[in-house]
């Protein structure tokens, strides 16, 4: 009776014990379908790999010529080697000989194991036994038929000396004197058929120093994403050349002209189409609404012009920007709806949290606007929806952090959003541009 | 041929080269794959891929640490790789056909019970199958498998813990071991029951 005494992990050294044992032998198809594919993808004349082979060539010629060099000399094992093995059972003063192939139907135990010692029960060496001069690979087979596609299990010595045929590691002289009885005492090659590797190790720490790319890789799914995003709105004035401020000396308008920031909002939903591992392609719909405060004051009623590039339009207003009977504050309010089309660029972060930065323009369509224009003296506010333009750009950038929440991913993070055209038609020479300053929340979910 | 002539053969694609690691390697690699796949075929189709990308990868080792093991990792990931390209992780097998377990009966009771340990594990249902190959037999962490596999660290364990406490129960009930008299004793079975 084998009894297992380990203390906490005494069922997975057993597990691995079991699984370590275990051989299964591969029809020879496989051979041949990873012969097929691999000098296939090695095919000097594969127009795909030539042509990125060329490329790579033609960018990183000068890096890799002095890479190559290093890594040539790194290229070493660290395994044991066996020349020992080779001058032990040369000692004998045999001819060493090697056997093709091993497909061998276990019926018997290979090793018989004590405290002291084991035996292997060696089948006596026949015609699939050929003799060569230095190769020192001699692997055990059972005098039964060689069978593909065979399980062979390798018994585990009490000692915890483990044997194994992942090395080629069973080295037997054929000498005369050792064929008598077909038994081959162990003790006399000690380090030609113990496996010194460490059986028992894990994959984990068989490789803690093997640096190699995870072969897994993730297919990136697309995504949808709703946000909600309250700002603040600004507008930015410009005069620029345009501006004919009649026989008044030349003003900034920003400077002529007071307004407050309100609280507007910015809410829609998108896709993110996966570009790269870390870029997405985002796309939606979004609604805006912005609302700034004009500061001005209520006023007799007043006929102003308004002087386009052509022309001029006068209307009747009450709104004085300089003075009148009080102070009154009008809401400045469009309402847009647009379609953001941008990136994302993850620039930090695994799977749990991401740092993003993401921008997009936004061609946008106002729906609906209050549409108070200074006009060209900049001393009055007219009521002029008419001369908005409804069609616009915005832009937009931000930056976030989003991470799991299981089903689901959550953002947030400060965003910008310019517009880039003015407000207002063509014509009119003062460019209000809309500004946000907002703060974007979102949630992201998955599309399988 | 040495492991170093091996490597450098392989380095340089030559197939003498190539067919002495794959002859060396592929039946302790099948045995890894067979651990993970539904059956013999999706543990070749599983060999036969992890055996490519290690010829096609082979620039990438670096004499740091095991060859063996880069190996398996190679095709532990490609077992993983395959295991999700056709979405086999939602498929489960009940415990009464786990239990329902037949192996080849042998005359060696180590080999016996190698294979059987073996068959029993591949049993379970595959989410719990994988984790536990994973985490008990090829040694890698909770994390590690969390993001091989895409789930939660927490998951990794849960699917661990139950996955482990079923193939005790199939172990002991097929009699391949015997429940441990105390904690930390684990005794095989002399005689199992097939």
């Amino acid at each position: 009776m084998e009894r297992y005494m380990y203390q906490d992990d005494s069922f997975e050294r057993m597990l691995k014990q079991k699984a370590d044992e275990y051989r299964m032998y591969p029809s020879s198809e496989i051979w041949d379908k990873i012969q097929q594919r691999v000098h296939k993808k090695n095919n000097p004349f594969n127009f795909k790999s030539a042509s990125i082979t060329l490329v790579l060539l033609s960018f990183f010629s000068l890096f890799l010529s002095n890479d190559q060099q290093a890594n040539n000399n790194k290229v070493s094992l660290s395994l044991v080697d066996d020349s020992d093995v080779h001058q032990t059972v040369s000692k004998t003063g045999a001819p060493l000989a090697k056997v093709v192939k091993m497909m061998p139907r276990v019926k018997k135990p290979l090793f018989e194991a004590n405290n002291e010692s084991f035996t292997v029960n060696a089948p006596e060496i026949s015609e699939t036994v050929m003799p060569v001069d230095a190769t020192p690979t001699i692997l055990v087979s059972p005098a039964v038929e060689p069978t593909a596609a065979e399980e062979f299990i390798l018994p585990k010595a009490e000692n915890d000396q483990v044997v194994s045929l992942a090395k080629p590691a069973l080295y037997i002289a054929k000498a005369p004197e050792q064929k008598t009885g077909g038994i081959i005492s162990v003790t006399e090659h000690p380090t030609a058929i113990i496996d010194e590797s460490p059986a028992l190790k894990t994959d984990a720490e068989l490789n803690y120093e093997v640096n190699i790319p995870l072969v897994i890789k993730q297919k990136p799914v697309k995504q949808l994403q709703f946000y909600i995003a309250p700002s603040l709105s600004y507008r930015v004035l410009y005069a620029g050349n345009k501006i004919a401020f009649g026989n008044l000396p030349r003003e900034n308008p920003e400077d002529a002209a007071i307004h407050n920031p309100s609280l507007g909002l910015e809410a829609g939903a998108a896709i993110l189409f996966p570009v790269s591992k870390r870029v997405n392609f985002r796309t939606g719909i979004q609604f805006n609404y912005t609302h700034y405060e004009v500061n001005a004051f209520k006023s007799a009623p007043q006929l102003t012009t308004i002087r386009l590039n052509y022309s001029s339009i006068q209307r009747v207003t009450t709104l004085n920007n300089d003075n009148g009977y009080y102070a009154k504050d009008v809401a400045n309010e469009t309402y847009q709806v647009s379609i953001p089309l941008g990136l994302e660029f993850k620039l930090a972060g695994k799977k749990k949290v991401q740092w993003e930065l993401a921008t997009n323009l936004q061609p946008t369509y106002l729906l609906k606007a209050s549409g108070y224009l200074l006009t060209n003296d900049l001393k009055n506010y007219v009521k002029a929806p008419d001369l908005m333009s409804h069609l616009n750009v915005n832009s937009s950038i931000e930056t976030f952090i989003r991470w799991d929440a299981k089903s689901f991913l959550i953002q947030a993070g400060p965003q910008l959003r310019y517009q880039l055209f003015s407000n207002a038609r063509g014509e009119y020479p003062i460019r209000e541009h809309l500004v946000d300053y907002g703060f974007r929340i979102g949630i992201v979910k998955p599309l399988r | 041929m040495t492991e170093e002539a091996i490597l450098q053969g392989c380095l340089k694609n030559q197939p003498v080269a190539q067919q002495e690691l794959y002859s060396r390697y592929s039946p302790k690699m099948l045995s890894v794959c067979y651990r993970f796949a539904r059956n013999r075929e999706d543990a070749e189709d599983m060999l036969q891929e992890g055996f490519i990308r290690v010829f096609t990868q082979i620039h990438q080792f670096q004499s740091k640490g095991s060859f063996e093991g880069w190996i398996r990792r190679i095709i532990v990931h490609t077992c993983i790789n395959h295991l999700k390209k056709h979405k086999k992780f939602n498929d489960s097998v009940d415990i009464t056909q786990a239990q329902a377990v037949s192996v080849r009966e042998d005359s060696v009771p180590s080999i016996i019970q190698a294979k059987q340990v073996i068959e029993c594990i591949r049993t379970l249902p595959l989410g719990y199958r994988t984790v536990l190959n994973l985490f008990a037999i090829d040694g890698y962490t909770h994390r590690e498998i969390a993001n091989m596999l895409d789930i939660e660290e927490s998951t990794s364990r849960s699917q661990y813990t139950r996955a482990k406490a079923m193939l005790e129960q199939i172990l002991i009930q097929k009699q391949i071991i015997l429940r441990p008299q105390r904690q930390g004793e684990w005794v095989a079975a002399a005689h199992p029951r097939f």
